[in-house]
């Protein structure tokens, strides 16, 4: 099976960042629709706040390295986003220490993000928000538990990105596009965007490290 | 659009050091993090903090000051302030009467004052939260806790600090706020969008259009509609306030009417001037009027009018001397 080291996830996630604060014009671009405009302004500030935080530190379990990513995105972004992205990667630090990263516990860090994410937000599936993308592509994860990390993230873009496709059905439930009723429909929500390109990044990452 | 500024991602910092620097006698900046906090003398009364993003101004710095709020948490532009900037400045704000955080109903601000009064209660801090929902075509009647806060938090914050100032107790202050809330109703319209720092605007609006109930972040409004003479628009405002608060004759009332940013008090004063015929009317008393630039969304052209019906109470307190650099009352109870 194949695993990353701590120090691996580390990369992995440093890229992930960068591959973040490259899309922040079109996240904006996507918010300003239905929303304020400022949704990649805030996620490329919280993983800039990460990247600073993973180039400068050393980690002895992959919680530690979820958790520190949560806490800088936390401190750094406010809004809705930063509890709500934080919380996608502080469920790490319920979990029982993690010495590598492979399908197995990268789904269970995810999964308990997940509960996190729904517990503050109180979004579920259909309300046209970030929980659009983010739980099907953990219950993808589920579903590969067979399958190398490679693959199961390649499962999780898929489902991820069909669930930012299908967010531009349904009115927003939640955050200041609620107040448009069905003035959002026909347009995709700006943080599912973001939850794909999370998983897509972590995807790309591995698929060049294997070529 | 073109702004006046330095690097983007330093608008927050550079414009509350310049408010602190000119107001050094009444305020100061919280260590470490974008909040502003008042001078106090009396720290015998309950503190109220505020918050939110910026973009506002000068809502929410703008509201500190005597008989107002004690402190505020200011975030990114249009981003509610993370946590911990919330907690440093409630905790540099604090007195032991406690906090109250009135706190704008949008799911960023809730979510981080939320999480600011947990870690205040950590450390065995007094924390109420009272949320301000005065926008009325944010949600339905029936649905009232559902509606987004906007310039109705200037009359709230007003009756709300002049209890603390008064000795009133955190819970007292706290039914004090929750009562201003809901006694006061917003409705606002939009001529033109604004645009963040840095970025295009992002939405349209038409040259013959105008946006129906917009909230204040530069989002759309539920509707756009075709423009109309300012009359007619505000016969519409005042129709729906007068219906939602159920105002009857004999009523009396305190008025804000709002530029959204780049409305000029030319307008605002014709805003006013129907505002004054419809009511009269109705025989609903305007006991007091506020007419001003309170509640932005940048460089938006838009208004807003906020009434807040006055009981015995509210009005006494409406009428203790109020200060701050935008806001002031010389008091006449």
């Amino acid at each position: 099976m194949e695993q990353l080291t701590v120090q691996e996830t580390q990369a992995m996630l440093i890229f992930v960042a960068d591959n973040l604060i490259e899309a922040k014009e079109m996240l904006c671009e996507i918010d300003g629709k239905i929303g304020d405009g400022d949704h990649g302004f805030g996620i490329a500030r919280g993983f800039n706040a990460v990247k600073e935080t993973l180039n400068s530190n050393t980690y002895a379990t992959v919680n530690n390295v979820f958790k520190d990513i949560g806490m800088s995105m936390l401190r750094s972004m406010g809004g809705a986003s930063g509890v709500i992205f934080s919380s996608m990667f502080l469920g790490a630090g319920t979990l029982p220490d993690l010495a590598k990263l492979n399908t197995e516990s990268l789904t269970s860090i995810l999964r308990e993000g997940l509960k996190k994410v729904k517990a503050q937000g109180k979004a579920k599936m259909g309300d046209k928000t970030m929980v659009d993308a983010y739980e099907p592509a953990v219950i993808a994860l589920e579903q590969s538990q067979d399958s190398t990390l490679e693959t199961a993230l390649k499962s999780a873009v898929l489902a991820a990105e069909d669930g930012v496709r299908k967010t531009k059905e349904y009115p927003a439930k939640h955050g200041r596009a609620k107040f448009l009723y069905d003035r959002s429909i026909g347009i995709e929500d700006a943080g599912a965007t973001t939850v794909s390109l999370i998983f897509k990044a972590m995807y790309n990452y591995l698929s060049t490290k294997n070529s | 659009m073109k702004k006046l500024i330095n690097e983007v991602d330093d608008v927050v910092l550079e414009s509350l050091d310049g408010f602190v620097a000119a107001n050094h006698r009444t305020h100061q900046k919280v260590n470490g993090v974008n909040g502003v906090i008042r001078k106090a003398e009396n720290n015998k009364k309950v503190s109220i903090v505020l918050g939110g993003g910026s973009g506002h101004e000068p809502v929410f710095l703008g509201l500190v000051g005597e008989g107002m709020a004690d402190g505020a948490a200011l975030g990114s532009v249009f981003a509610s302030p993370d946590p911990q900037t919330i907690l440093e400045v409630i905790k540099s704000a604090y007195t032991d009467e406690g906090t109250l955080c009135l706190v704008i109903n949008y799911a960023g601000d809730t979510m981080n004052f939320g999480m600011a009064s947990e870690l205040a209660g950590y450390e065995d801090l007094k924390v109420e939260t009272a949320l301000v929902t005065d926008d009325v075509a944010s949600a339905p009647k029936g649905q009232e806790d559902e509606r987004r806060g906007v310039a109705g938090l200037l009359f709230i914050t007003k009756v709300t600090g002049a209890a603390a100032e008064k000795g009133y107790s955190l819970a007292e202050v706290k039914q004090i706020a929750e009562k201003a809330n809901r006694l006061t109703r917003t409705m606002g319209i939009a001529l033109t969008p604004c645009s963040l720092p840095g970025s295009k605007p992002n939405f349209t609006i038409g040259e013959d259009e105008y946006e129906f109930g917009m909230g204040i972040h530069g989002e759309p409004g539920i509707k756009t509609k075709k423009l109309k003479a300012a009359d007619e628009i505000v016969t519409e405002i005042i129709e729906g306030l007068v219906d939602d608060l159920v105002l009857q004759g004999g009523d009396e009332v305190a008025v804000l009417v709002n530029s959204t940013g780049a409305t000029t008090i030319l307008e605002l004063n014709i805003v006013f001037r129907q505002v004054a015929n419809l009511l009269k009317k109705q025989n609903i008393h305007i006991y007091d009027t506020n007419i001003g630039s309170f509640c932005t969304s940048l460089e938006m052209a838009g208004v807003s009018i906020s009434i807040m019906k006055l009981d015995n109470e509210l009005k006494s307190l409406y009428n203790e001397p109020a200060y701050t650099p935008y806001f002031y009352r010389k008091g006449n109870a």
